[in-house]
């Protein structure tokens, strides 16, 4: 039995195909975490995904030559987000199937991984690298003075439950639903939900200079002088910090950040007179 | 601090710098969750965790976006974690102060990572060429362990790196922390605290949303509110 592939989304079985057994594609799975250990500029993730679905080839294509031919259809150029060309590599697994039992040709496959690649890339970075992961990171950063080391379990849990409930749902959802997934991908609107967490990521940004002026107020001998005017000085000191790190940020980058803040803090200590 | 707990620290390290692109990519491999766990191993969590969080932020934009190779955070982050632990176990722990001279020495490892990660990905072209080479002559299982063959790099120059870090920066930066003068290391104190208020510019950039320094201004305006109150009305 094998599942054909349906635009809505719903599987509908089919007579007369080999199917891959959950072993098969829990190995695929398990290699395809692998992705871009030979990410290279000529072929990309390429290899990666050949590595990835050389047990699923070799299950379906009982002679050496057809899965070398098989190998060789997918040592093509491939890049996308390494998390989302798990739906890719799930669909990927369905059209085998359909090709080794000669219900496709052998090109759909490739045709299925550049239909998806890069659209799925731009989704993945959006959401996961430039949404999600700052974010749960400035949460568990911005909670350590609070707790402690239960800050690490906190950005593991905040990061790798969606990644690792989207990772693997969507590669079974690949599977189950061929290029049906596309559909379900859309449904989750991760662009929408991305652009709500960066949004809560620049307002954490400015808890994170109000943290660090509350933190140098409270340093011992430090250079803050007394008086009305004297509580102030901390936050201006975090104030300055964070508007000029924002301004050179982008053509510095973060090092020069780090030194920036080394300045201002020797600086206030040798104006200030301590 | 033993040898072992060295050893064991840069075997922590080289690993999450394969898990940061070669392997799953939990990120394991972030400061905030390399700095506690090396600092763990090294014998004082919360000394990496009082180094990793700051450093957090301060990568939070670290990115590996298509071709574009962000500054490697991870070797950055181990070296200035384990060296920050390090000097910290010679005296009282790891301090502002120590946590910014091990920043001052070790942060350039990151524009220095980045160059060997593109080193590598030139070596990886080679890789597939030669894994082109073996599947034209029909063998395919020798093609594929072409994929695999440079997950070693990432791994040892991470755990030398940190080897070095905590054998030899540990100890220098505690003799720099213990020469220089107070005005000073009170400067590096309220330095490191200012990592934050950069680290939390980074974030806003990061963001990269309309309207987002008025977002900040509000996130800002929030925390010193609630601060305030909850402090009873003290500084700042």
């Amino acid at each position: 039995m094998s599942v054909a592939l349906q635009d809505r989304g719903k599987a509908v079985r089919e007579p007369g195909a080999r199917t891959l057994p959950r072993w098969v594609r829990a190995r695929v799975f398990l290699r395809s975490l692998t992705l871009q250990a030979s990410w290279n500029h000529k072929g990309m993730q390429g290899l990666g995904v050949a590595y990835a679905l050389w047990p699923a080839l070799r299950w379906l294509h009982p002679s050496r030559e057809a899965r070398v031919r098989a190998l060789r259809r997918h040592l093509t150029l491939f890049n996308s987000h390494p998390y989302l060309a798990a739906p890719i590599l799930g669909g990927v697994l369905r059209l085998e199937e359909r090709i080794a039992a000669g219900e496709e040709e052998p090109e759909a496959a490739q045709r299925f991984k550049e239909a998806l690649m890069f659209p799925l890339a731009a989704v993945g970075d959006s959401f996961f690298w430039l949404s999600l992961r700052p974010l749960a990171g400035a949460v568990a950063a911005l909670a350590f003075p609070w707790i402690g080391l239960w800050s690490v379990p906190l950005f593991l849990a905040l990061y790798d439950v969606p990644h690792l409930t989207l990772r693997i749902g969507m590669f079974r959802d690949g599977y189950r639903l061929g290029e049906g997934v596309v559909g379900r991908l859309g449904a989750l609107d991760l662009p929408r939900a991305g652009a709500i967490l960066r949004r809560a990521l620049a307002c954490l940004g400015g808890v994170a200079i109000a943290m660090a002026a509350w933190g140098a107020s409270a340093v011992p001998a430090a250079p803050w002088p007394a008086g009305a005017p004297a509580v102030l000085a901390p936050l201006g000191a975090a104030l300055l910090a964070g508007a000029a790190a924002f301004l050179m940020l982008e053509k510095r980058g973060p090092i020069a950040g780090g030194w920036l803040a080394i300045a201002i803090g020797i600086a206030s200590a040798l104006l200030l007179g301590t | 601090m033993s040898a072992l707990s060295i050893v064991g620290a840069a075997v922590a390290g080289g690993m999450l710098a394969v898990e940061r692109k070669a392997f799953l990519q939990a990120q394991l491999s972030r400061p905030i969750v390399l700095g506690p766990l090396i600092g763990w191993i090294l014998g004082d969590p919360l000394g990496g965790l009082l180094v990793g969080a700051p450093l957090e932020l301060l990568w939070i934009a670290a990115a590996n976006l298509g071709a574009a190779l962000p500054q490697h955070e991870t070797a950055a982050a181990a070296a200035i974690a384990s060296s920050a632990v390090a000097a910290g176990s010679q005296g009282f722990g790891v301090t502002g102060t120590i946590a910014c001279l091990a920043f001052a020495l070790f942060a350039p490892v990151a524009v220095v990572g980045r160059r060997l990660e593109r080193w590598g990905e030139r070596l990886d072209e080679r890789a597939l060429e030669r894994a082109e080479r073996w599947l034209a002559e029909g063998d395919p299982e020798r093609a594929l362990r072409e994929h695999l063959s440079s997950l070693w790099r990432p791994f040892v120059a991470t755990a030398a790196l940190v080897v070095v870090a905590a054998a030899g920066g540990g100890p220098l930066i505690a003799w720099i922390d213990r020469t220089i003068p107070t005005g000073l290391q009170v400067g590096f104190g309220v330095g490191w605290l200012l990592f934050w208020a950069v680290g939390g510019a980074a974030a806003v950039r990061a963001s990269g949303v309309r309207g987002r320094t008025a977002l900040a201004a509000v996130g800002l305006a929030a925390a010193l509110a609630i601060g305030w109150v909850g402090s009873g009305g003290a500084a700042p």
